[in-house]
């Protein structure tokens, strides 16, 4: 075996490459995170409740809210690979093709980060919102449900590079798939922040989506990148 | 094959109209519920089928991705479309049936809920398969046709835990809810009936799908011998 | 719950079934007509 670099090495490598593009560019994330603002306030003229009815409604809120705005970043994923014809060079090169989609997943999985930073504290401020649950439990469904909306939509991102209104292709065949997943962070949400349930099967929910449909995406992957 | 065929036909329709008969005049009237629950004979067959035949798309799909047949894609795109007729029936027919006997048209009881996102998971398929362009569209929407099926197990367990923190009434009566034998002989007749007509469905479809293959070769062969000047 | 009511619904599911039956058979039979149509045009090529 030569001294071919692993699959950890070139994912690492990839990443820290989107990054800095990302970084000089920053076209893609200032549009996103403008775009995240607008879509709160804008939910916050649409509803306006008391502080009882908001810790049941905010859960659902803000996972659509973030749902649109993923849809938005999601959606350039590949343009930057399309433009610089740099999935052909990939396709030739040694390199497994699990690092690509790896590297793409987590930054996806970074901007939208970003943008949940931004919008949750907004969420917050609007809708006068505290936790009766652990905040620490939010964290974890926070992590697991980006998850979950990344992995998929990265795999959806690729499969709608070819085809006619690529825009909305990916909302399309991303939301159908993505309804447990999403049924699972709203519900877990509503259930720590009214105390009313537990959240742990959804927790749990969530985790077994994201081990699924990430193993299923790693092994698929290569079949989409090679199809053309 | 035709003749074959043709007789499939004949069997088809007459099941299906021993199946109406059973469906509306032998089974016994409900207690509770009255005529209304007749719907059931057409309403838990049809949704059957249609997991059926989702389940038949997913074994395609894989078989295409494992051996590229085009015979499998084909298949998987019958079998996609046929599923998703049936399961547009059985979402018809479940709020028809939920109205006049609960009063409301939907009550995201967990079977009809399942279904739902199961339509909707088969429609976002062959939107994808209409909507792709150039050679690989069948791989693209095999791999769809995986990512689908695969979710429908964590569908039908989110549902389900769903349902049980927010339960509402079931729409066709709870697990074992009594059914009478003679019920059961009703399901069963339309089940065979529709199953038929289900596979017939499908294996013209097939057969369009494999004939639309041919001729889009065809025709790129045509065009390939009238720019070499060596028409025919 | 009003009888007669009932089963204007059931009368409405049963055609909604033969409907959608109906519709997809007829689909069948245009798609094979036109391929039928196309076939022969390129034989006569």
């Amino acid at each position: 075996m030569t001294s071919a670099p692993g699959l950890w090495a070139i994912t690492r490598r990839s990443l820290v490459k989107d990054l800095r593009l990302e970084w000089r560019s920053k076209d893609a994330i200032n549009s996103m995170l403008f775009f995240a603002l607008l879509v709160v306030v804008i939910f916050s003229f649409g509803f306006d409740p008391t502080a009882e009815e908001s810790r049941k409604i905010a859960g659902g809120l803000l996972w659509v809210a973030i749902l649109f705005a993923t849809v938005v970043a999601l959606n350039q994923t590949w343009t930057r690979e399309l433009r610089n014809q740099v999935l052909d060079a990939y396709r030739l090169s040694p390199a497994p093709p699990q690092a690509l989609f790896l590297s793409k997943t987590v930054g996806n999985f970074l901007f939208v980060s970003i943008l949940e930073v931004l919008m949750v504290p907004l969420f917050v401020v609007f809708y006068n919102l505290r936790s009766v649950g652990p905040v620490w439990q939010l964290l974890v469904v926070g992590l697991l449900a980006t998850w979950a909306l990344v992995v998929n939509g990265t795999f959806f991102a690729a499969l709608s590079i070819r085809t006619r209104s690529r825009e909305i292709m990916l909302p399309l065949i991303l939301f159908p798939i993505s309804i447990p997943a999403l049924l699972a962070m709203v519900d877990a949400t509503t259930s720590i922040l009214t105390g009313d349930n537990s959240p742990v099967f959804w927790i749990r929910l969530l985790a077994v989506y994201d081990l699924v449909f990430t193993s299923v995406s790693l092994l698929l992957f290569e079949t989409v990148l090679n199809a053309e | 094959m035709k003749t074959l065929f043709k007789l499939l036909s004949v069997v088809t329709l007459l099941l299906l109209g021993y199946g109406f008969c059973q469906a509306m005049y032998i089974a016994p009237r409900e207690a509770t519920m009255g005529d209304v629950q007749r719907i059931f004979y057409y309403h838990l067959p049809s949704a059957w089928i249609a997991f059926l035949l989702f389940f038949v798309n997913f074994l395609a799909s894989s078989w295409y991705l494992f051996r590229r047949s085009t015979g499998a894609d084909a298949l998987a795109l019958a079998s996609a479309e046929v599923g998703v007729s049936f399961c547009t029936i059985v979402l018809i027919t479940g709020p028809l049936w939920a109205r006049p006997v609960w009063g409301i048209w939907w009550t995201w009881d967990a079977r009809l809920t399942s279904t739902l996102v199961l339509w909707l998971i088969y429609v976002s398929y062959l939107i994808l398969r209409h909507y792709a362009t150039g050679g690989q569209v069948p791989v693209l929407a095999a791999t769809l046709g995986i990512f689908g099926f695969v979710d429908v197990p964590i569908v039908y367990m989110a549902i389900r835990w769903f349902r049980t923190q927010h339960p509402q009434p079931v729409i066709g009566g709870g697990q074992g809810s009594g059914l009478d034998h003679r019920m059961w002989v009703a399901v069963l007749w339309n089940l065979a009936a529709f199953l038929l007509l289900a596979i017939q469905f499908v294996w013209i479809r097939y057969r369009q799908a494999l004939a639309s293959h041919a001729l889009e070769e065809a025709h790129a062969q045509a065009s390939l011998e009238y720019e070499t000047g060596d028409a025919r | 719950m009003n009888i007669v009511n009932g089963n204007a619904y059931l009368y409405a599911a049963y055609a909604v079934v033969w409907i959608v039956h109906c519709t997809y058979a007829l689909t069948l039979v245009n798609r094979g007509k036109r391929m039928k149509r196309e076939m022969e045009e390129l034989h006569r090529q």
